[in-house]
């Protein structure tokens, strides 16, 4: 990937080539951090388009200022999903965890998958919001911690403790729902 | 906890997402390994959110969009002094101020049986334009999106009996304005009982002129149908919350899910049910006549 002035620099002239390129790069990811925060296969796809078209809308003002295009994409996303909870919070219809998984596996592993996703996201469920951001950015998008921190406007330390505040909190959660452990053995 | 051991675990977290497993982690860092190993182990499960992925029929349809909408350049605003108007708002008012000055209406009257696709269709669109934005209250504004609403909705049930392709866009608008006046509805406390039942009615109508669309459509051109069909029907389950005293549906009752899960969005499959004495569930958003 070019270096990210470059890059910031195309996208401005609206290259196609640099377009497709952020898109490839960031859609899973930011399809991935709305898919958790709305619940809704759907509005996950609405508002994942929406990142990318409001970007492609504001690209003309983007100056560079050394803030990664990450951030500039996920704080976006994060509005969307504000704006999303802020008109209708009456959306969630389906359990997350039965369209969100691969669809390509067998029905065991599907199965298997889903049961434990569902395990995960119940204990998500039960960490602060900060700790939830923390962990959606962090393992749902496969953003850095510097990213993390630059989206949350905090230091990287801080990320780093609420990082591992969230992920003690998930394993104590992570015990209670699956006494035996099985789910988190699986993936380890 | 130290400075140190959150950089440590964070150095970790960092290996497992790009595939390292715990054990080799906690090579690196024998000395915190028993401190590390929970959140490690807990890292790795959180790490299980990575299967979640984009259908790959949406990820290329949403790329073309885009691409097109990059190709299309950047949306113009033209100046007219400070107004800083957008140009589809300039073209609606110089189309309708037109109208009124050279046509005398006859050209405004005949586009009001238009369709999508006709040529007086943007006309008929650009007096709607025109007419929100000269609608103030929140009565009539929720009354103004009721009204188009209903008329998505007749022209998408024309163009099915003629037979003629249906515009997403046209859906997407009926969903739209259908859900901005039960945005509307849902702010305002008075007087809105008969506008409540009317988009009661019309969520319902909605929901039945898409499934019968669907029906007439392809199996592969349904998918995106579905969906939309799916916003309508959250659509219809929100106007009939709107008001639980609506003739008919008085022991219809919206069930709050308690499932633990539930602010993750770990919601049920469906969500109305009938009073729990009567033990009726409904799931799917589905909400069939009413009982005894």
């Amino acid at each position: 990937m070019p270096s990210e002035q470059a890059l910031a620099k195309r996208l401005r002239k609206r290259d196609p080539e640099a377009w497709a390129g952020l898109y490839e790069e960031y859609m899973p990811k930011i399809y991935r951090y709305i898919a958790l925060k709305v619940s809704n296969r759907h509005d996950a796809e609405d508002l994942t388009e929406q990142v990318f078209l409001k970007a492609l809308e504001s690209s003309g003002r983007f100056g560079w200022t050394g803030a990664p295009i990450a951030s500039w994409l996920f704080r976006i996303a994060r509005n969307q999903v504000i704006d999303f909870w802020r008109t209708d919070k009456t959306k969630r219809l389906t359990p997350l965890h039965e369209w969100l998984v691969d669809h390509e596996m067998g029905p065991e592993a599907v199965a298997e998958l889903n049961a434990d996703m569902r395990l995960i996201l119940e204990a998500m469920a039960g960490l602060t919001r900060a700790q939830r951001d923390v962990i959606e950015l962090r393992f749902g998008a496969g953003l850095t911690t510097a990213e993390v921190a630059r989206i949350l406007g905090k230091s990287q330390g801080a990320v780093k403790v609420m990082q591992h505040a969230a992920l003690a909190a998930l394993r104590q959660k992570l015990e209670g729902r699956c006494e035996d452990g099985q789910a988190i053995a699986r993936h380890t | 906890m130290d400075r140190q051991l959150h950089d440590i675990l964070d150095a970790c977290v960092e290996r497992i997402l790009r595939g390292d497993s715990i054990e080799d982690c906690l090579k690196t860092y024998p000395e915190q390994a028993s401190e590390l190993e929970p959140a490690l182990r807990a890292a790795v499960s959180a790490a299980g959110v990575r299967t979640i992925r984009p259908r790959d029929e949406f990820h290329r349809a949403a790329r073309a969009r885009l691409l097109s909408s990059v190709e299309a350049g950047p949306a113009r605003r033209w100046g007219l002094g400070g107004l800083g108007m957008r140009r589809g708002w300039v073209v609606a008012v110089a189309v309708v101020m037109a109208l009124l000055l050279v046509g005398g209406g006859t050209v405004s009257a005949a586009s009001v049986n238009s369709l999508p696709g006709d040529l007086l269709y943007p006309v008929k669109t650009a007096g709607e334009k025109v007419e929100s934005f000269f609608t103030f209250g929140r009565e009539n504004k929720a009354s103004f999106h009721v009204r188009i609403a209903e008329r998505r909705l007749r022209e998408i049930e024309q163009m099915a009996e003629r037979h003629r392709t249906v515009p997403a866009s046209v859906i997407r608008a009926m969903n739209t304005e259908t859900g901005r006046a039960i945005d509307i509805l849902t702010q305002s406390e008075a007087s809105r009982k008969d506008l409540v039942s009317k988009v009661v009615n019309l969520t319902a109508e909605q929901k039945s002129a898409l499934r019968r669309l669907i029906e007439s459509y392809p199996v592969e051109a349904r998918i995106r149908l579905m969906e939309t069909l799916q916003r309508s029907e959250v659509l219809h389950i929100r106007a009939l919350e709107l008001d639980t005293a609506v003739p008919g549906l008085e022991r219809l009752k919206i069930v709050p899910w308690t499932h633990s899960g539930a602010s993750a969005g770990l919601a049920p499959a469906g969500g109305i049910s009938r009073s729990p004495a009567r033990g009726v569930r409904i799931g799917r958003g589905e909400v069939s006549p009413g009982g005894p």
